[in-house]
């Protein structure tokens, strides 16, 4: 008894705490403040990823990034953070206009949609493998 | 055996901690708490706490058959307490440096790594599959030698008691002798970093100085902005694949090797594959190293950990 007591009192005090979290809106609202921020956020990622082609998206919470040796990193927020994926030959790109939709052959990463001002550069369009 | 428990104790000054840590977040630090990470690290803690009231009669069971065979009459003096303690924190030490290491372990520790986060809350970001990894063998050894399992268990919450404060950022350094012997939020801080130069340092729990013997310890420097958590992030608040995610890649990596390699990916450090497509923590810092040489870590000056590589 004693120990569901504890569990209970646990779980309405962890629910307390994010609610509490949420209310004080921590976290902020993190976006990628220029090229300069996204060739240090790719290597923080892919720790040697040095970015010679960037694209961030229209909202600034995404960006697609190529190095010198061909490798394409896509890098989305994820909280208050950023997360990257390398884009194997599994990962799925889809072009459409001004978006590119991206599923990394890591599927627990998840899905993602970049759109663009325009329609995204030359480079990105190679990488499609179709389009919409 | 005693039932005595001081970390159910110590759990509302826990939330009360987590809940002055978040005010200090909202008036200097905003992005120091992310709501669903929280929910998260929370419900971690909630889970374990579960999970040892699975299978923590099993490992107290097995600790008194041990004890049947202990070697010494070491006794309940007062005296034998901190000895216990000092001795514990060594085990912890080895317990955390294999957890580290050996991907077998590490595929339960990761759990408390997972956070891009640095707070009070990642504190309680515990393991729900420490049982399944026998990580409980590494206090064994002190059973055997003549300490009581229910004295190495009181000895053990006060461990994880004291290293709940030391995972913030609010705090910068302490006085230098503290900084000397103790584990503080600065070198744990450090333990938590994906940096390269941090990778695998700093296991202690209470005492530092085991680092400091071990040549796994590197201190904070000022200069170089710290990042947390693991080494691919998991970009993803889903509670369950936090959890098992480390064991379902060993399991898909022993589906997938060959025979003779399969045993490897249990046994070797994180990151290590037998056809080289993946990276270590090692050979990330020395490819790190190639392009920053003049970035020496301090713990590749103590012969120890030249021929260790811990950490």
């Amino acid at each position: 008894m004693n120990h569901l007591i504890q569990i209970f009192g646990s779980l309405v005090a962890i629910l307390a705490l994010a609610g509490v979290a949420a209310r004080l809106r921590l976290g902020g609202d993190r976006r990628i403040g220029d090229e300069a921020e996204a060739r240090r956020l790719a290597d923080e990622a892919v720790s040697g990823f040095d970015a010679i082609d960037i694209a961030i998206n229209r909202e600034r919470t995404a960006a697609l990034m190529r190095d010198a040796q061909g490798r394409v990193l896509l890098l989305r927020r994820h909280g208050a953070h950023f997360a990257g994926r390398l884009l194997n030959p599994r990962a799925e790109i889809v072009l459409s206009d001004d978006h590119v939709a991206l599923a990394p052959a890591d599927r627990r990463f998840g899905p993602a949609t970049l759109i663009f001002d325009s329609r995204p550069p030359e480079w990105i369009t190679r990488l499609v493998t179709a389009e919409s | 055996m005693p039932s005595f428990n001081p970390v159910d104790y110590a759990v509302p000054a826990f939330v009360a901690l987590v809940m002055i840590e978040m005010i200090w977040a909202w008036k200097a630090r905003p992005d120091a708490y992310e709501p669903k990470d929280t929910l998260v690290s929370l419900a971690f803690g909630l889970g374990s706490t579960v999970a040892g009231l699975a299978f923590g009669g099993i490992i107290v069971a097995l600790s008194l058959w041990l004890y049947s065979f202990h070697l010494l009459d070491i006794g309940w003096q007062w005296w034998i307490w901190p000895i216990c303690f000092v001795l514990d924190d060594l085990a912890y030490y080895w317990f955390h440096r294999t957890a580290h290491r050996v991907r077998w372990f590490w595929a339960s520790h990761v759990n408390h790594h997972s956070s891009q986060h640095y707070n009070l809350s990642t504190a309680l970001r515990q393991t729900w599959t420490g049982f399944f990894a026998i990580s409980f063998v590494f206090r064994l050894p002190l059973v055997l030698i003549g300490f009581h399992p229910a004295m190495l268990a009181v000895c053990a919450g006060f461990n994880l008691i004291y290293q709940f404060w030391i995972h913030t950022e609010a705090i910068g350094k302490m006085p230098r002798w503290f900084e000397a012997v103790m584990n503080t939020p600065s070198h744990h801080r450090v333990h938590h970093a994906t940096n390269p130069r941090y990778l695998d340092r700093n296991y202690a729990g209470v005492f530092i100085v085991w680092d400091r013997l071990f040549g796994t310890f590197e201190p904070e420097s000022d200069g170089e902005r710290i990042r947390y958590g693991i080494v691919k992030q998991l970009g993803s608040f889903n509670l369950l694949w936090a959890v098992f995610h480390e064991w379902i890649g060993i399991a898909q990596d022993v589906w997938r090797a060959p025979w003779r390699h399969k045993l490897s990916y249990l046994l070797r450090e994180p990151g290590w594959s037998h056809d080289g497509s993946r990276e270590t923590s090692d050979m990330i810092r020395a490819r790190w190293l190639e392009r920053h040489p003049e970035n020496k870590p301090v713990s590749s000056k103590n012969a120890i950990a030249e021929h260790g590589k811990a950490a």
